[in-house]
């Protein structure tokens, strides 16, 4: 990303971009492209992979998970062509690997879960970053604390010890999760802080748990639990027994992470996507805005092996980013599309890789 | 004064007569005047504006240089660590830190302008554009990140604060870098045409042999002609010795003012410029780590190498055995050791205590320690260029009058010999 990036250059790009794609899907995509990474995104991207693979049949993808972290050394390494994160990537790892590009894909989000028998699904659990911040530090130790009582009203709060579950693996999760937390409340900001791991702080009642799946599992046999997991995992929670919060936005409502909050966050923040990709949207503003959404991005090297591997790369991601954000993909797993100024950032993006 | 054609035919038989020889003498003393005048003049020419250059071009653009790749790296400095002290109860005024970073953009822009218009070579005229190309998109996130915060919208305000940062770390300081090197180059380069021996020593030569030609014609014409003392050779060959000796001195004082130039003033103080260099660039990968927040070691390991090539410029002869150098190198230890358990802070995922030495302002801090230690450089520096500017002013002007007084001795030379010799051609017609 070492590429002066001046007004003229970047509506050279843009130009440049759209002759790119339409030259590479005049003819058809082929190839395998190998992926892996972020959790939040797997469902969506094992549902891609089969469908990319019946439009164009020459092309293959393969997937795989283990965390965004895994994603990012992975497309370092090489050993995937698209590495997936929840977390753009850190300047540390831009500065010694200048050649990356993060390139957002689509718009995803992240419910908070609790195990709360006796609280009906429907009946959504107002929470706000900064009682989350309390209950993970271990100042807040049980759910019927009045505290918690007093955004709740009406709801009967089971006297039930608080049980957090958190990750311990470098985790897009815990990134987006603990930036929440660090803009609601100034202790955690100024103690634990933020970032793909954390010093999580000293609570007997934590404990730990490292994948999408064993995250709802975990939490569901683990009444009083509370936990953050993305949403295309959320359904699957809900089977188990699980309960989503809705939390406390910038404006002071309180809403889910349906596509709609997600694409009124999303816009807010669209004509400011710098022209690398990397901005956080979480706590943004607007009163429907859901406080925990983030672009999933593909970490993915500019300079490939091959210019073959280079083009098929192209393909599959101007393909994500097109027919891969349609409401028949990303409805299932609870994510929005690109916003249209997003979905060019991306677009010029891929245009890089050669 | 006439001197007679001969016939191509006869030119043998001539030559052995005394007044062919006496035209002969008269032709290659002409020869030898004129070409000593031309050589040592040019000689004096090259020097005198190679010393000019290195005293009043060269060295301030590199002065310049350094004060481009100052200026952009206390901006990023500035301006990162201002809004990293900014969240959630939290919200010191950025306003100086804002009016700072403004400064070192404009100062930076000044500079580039200097150095634009001194006709630099292809590497830094790139380098340049490349800065100002990247300087609008960089100010540009600054501005966003500014607005994101004010707004409360922290982790936005944080991600601009680091797409900025990164552009700082991966166009702009790089560019500046190779600006900075790319002028030491040049300063380099014309310091060493400035002591070149090769134009004296043949200037030496020239004046030797047409020393050694005047001698031999006079004590001919001795033989000949049993007068001692011609004129006309007399004058020569005091114009030739006057403007040798000045000459000679003049190479010698010069060479001499610009050695202990460079090596009591340009060396120390390029030594001082590059160890600022390295200090800003530990100093901005201790921050850029801090908001990181990934634990990856490329920081710390490009820490480690700044603080190799500080070490070695500390550790150096050359390096100042002031007070003040003594002191920069001391305090170099314990600023390694301090960013060091920063690093070790950031591995253990401890931001809040990576942050708070980071930040910390008093002289066990590391800001503390940076502007400690950068007022030590700056000192070091500063004394360096003044010696410097004294030794290379005096040796830019001891040329001073030179060339003209090579010419007109040259004048005087061949004008003297031809005259003196001419009165003897005179005789046998």
């Amino acid at each position: 990303m070492a590429v002066a990036l001046t007004t003229a250059s970047v509506a050279a790009h843009a130009a440049g971009a759209a002759r790119q794609a339409r030259a590479d899907m005049a003819a058809q995509p082929s190839g395998t492209v190998k992926e892996d990474g972020s959790g939040l995104l797997l469902p969506l991207v094992q549902a891609w992979a089969p469908a990319y693979h019946r439009q164009y049949q020459a092309a293959t993808v393969i997937t795989g998970g283990g965390g965004s972290g895994v994603g990012i050394d992975d497309a370092i390494s090489g050993k995937v062509q698209v590495g997936t994160s929840d977390a753009y990537l850190s300047s540390g790892d831009e500065f010694i690997h200048p050649d990356l590009l993060n390139i957002p894909l689509v718009t995803s989000a992240q419910s908070v879960i609790y195990d709360l028998p006796g609280v009906p699904e429907s009946r959504h659990v107002h929470l706000s970053g900064a009682l989350l911040a309390q209950m993970y530090r271990g100042t807040i130790t049980m759910w019927n604390d009045p505290r918690i009582a007093a955004l709740n009203p009406g709801v009967s709060l089971p006297v039930l010890k608080i049980r957090p579950v958190h990750r311990t693996i470098v985790a897009g999760d815990t990134f987006i999760f603990t930036q929440y937390l660090s803009t609601q409340d100034a202790t955690w900001n100024e103690t634990t802080g933020y970032g793909t791991r954390v010093a999580w702080p000293p609570n007997p009642a934590d404990q730990a748990a490292d994948g999408s799946n064993v995250i709802d599992q975990t939490c569901a046999r683990t009444p009083g639990c509370v936990s953050y997991n993305g949403v295309s995992y959320l359904a699957a929670g809900q089977a188990l027994g699980l309960g989503e919060a809705a939390l406390l936005n910038a404006e002071g409502n309180y809403t889910l992470p349906t596509r709609a909050s997600i694409e009124a966050t999303a816009s807010e923040f669209a004509q400011i996507t710098p022209a690398d990709g990397t901005i956080a949207l979480i706590a943004g503003p607007g009163a429907d805005s859901y406080p925990i959404v983030n672009f999933e991005y593909a970490i993915v090297k500019s300079d490939q092996p091959t210019p073959a591997m280079a083009r098929q790369v192209r393909d599959f991601l101007n393909w994500v980013i097109t027919s891969g954000n349609a409401q028949s993909f990303t409805g299932p797993v609870g994510f929005a599309a690109l916003p249209p100024g997003v979905q060019q950032v991306a677009a010029e993006l891929i245009a890089r890789i050669s | 004064m006439t001197v007679t054609a001969l016939p191509a035919r006869g030119w043998t038989r001539t030559v052995r007569t005394t007044p062919g020889r006496l035209s002969v003498f008269i032709g290659v003393l002409l020869v030898l005047s004129l070409a000593w005048g031309g050589f040592g003049a040019w000689a004096v020419a090259a020097h005198s504006g190679a010393a000019h250059a290195v005293a009043y071009t060269n060295e301030p653009l590199s002065l310049r240089a350094q004060q481009l790749y100052a200026d952009l790296a206390d901006a990023d400095v500035t301006i990162t660590t201002a809004y990293l002290q900014v969240g959630p109860g939290s919200a010191p005024s950025t306003r100086g830190p804002r009016q700072q970073f403004d400064a070192d953009l404009a100062d930076a822009s000044g500079q580039l302008a200097v150095l634009s218009a001194s006709s630099p070579g292809p590497q830094v005229t790139s380098a340049v554009a490349t800065i100002v190309g990247e300087l609008p998109v960089y100010g540009h996130d600054v501005a966003i990140a500014e607005t994101e915060y004010n707004q409360g919208v922290y982790p936005a305000g944080g991600s601009f604060i680091e797409v900025a940062s990164i552009d700082a770390h991966l166009t702009l300081l790089p560019a500046a870098r190779i600006v900075y090197q790319a002028e030491n180059a040049t300063v380099k380069s014309a310091e060493g045409q400035a002591t070149s021996a090769p134009t004296v020593i043949i200037a030496v030569v020239l004046a030797a042999v047409t020393a050694a030609v005047l001698a031999g014609v006079a004590i001919w014409l001795a033989r000949r002609t049993r007068r001692y003392l011609n004129v006309g050779l007399v004058v020569a060959g005091t114009a030739l010795l006057v403007s040798g000796v000045w000459l000679g001195d003049a190479f010698a004082v010069a060479s001499s003012d610009l050695s202990t130039a460079i090596s009591q003033g340009a060396v120390p103080a390029e030594a001082a410029a590059q160890a600022s260099i390295d200090v800003e660039a530990i100093r901005g990968d201790s921050i850029l780590n801090l908001i990181a927040r990934s634990g990856t070691p490329s920081l710390s390991l490009d820490s480690t190498a700044q603080q190799a090539s500080f070490t070695a410029l500390t550790s150096a002869a050359s390096w100042p055995s002031s007070p003040t150098g003594t002191r920069a190198r001391a305090s170099e230890d314990s600023w390694y050791r301090s960013n060091g358990q920063a690093y070790q802070y950031g591995v253990k995922l401890d931001y809040a205590a990576e942050q708070k030495l980071v930040l910390d302002t008093g002289h066990g801090g590391l800001a503390g320690g940076y502007s400690d230690l950068q007022q030590e450089l700056t000192t070091v520096r500063e004394t360096a260029q003044h010696t410097f500017q004294a030794s290379a002013d005096a040796g830019a002007g001891a040329f001073a009058g030179l060339e003209v007084a090579v010419i007109v001795a040259a004048l005087v030379m061949a004008a003297a010999s031809a005259w003196g010799l001419s009165q003897r051609l005179g005789e046998y017609r």
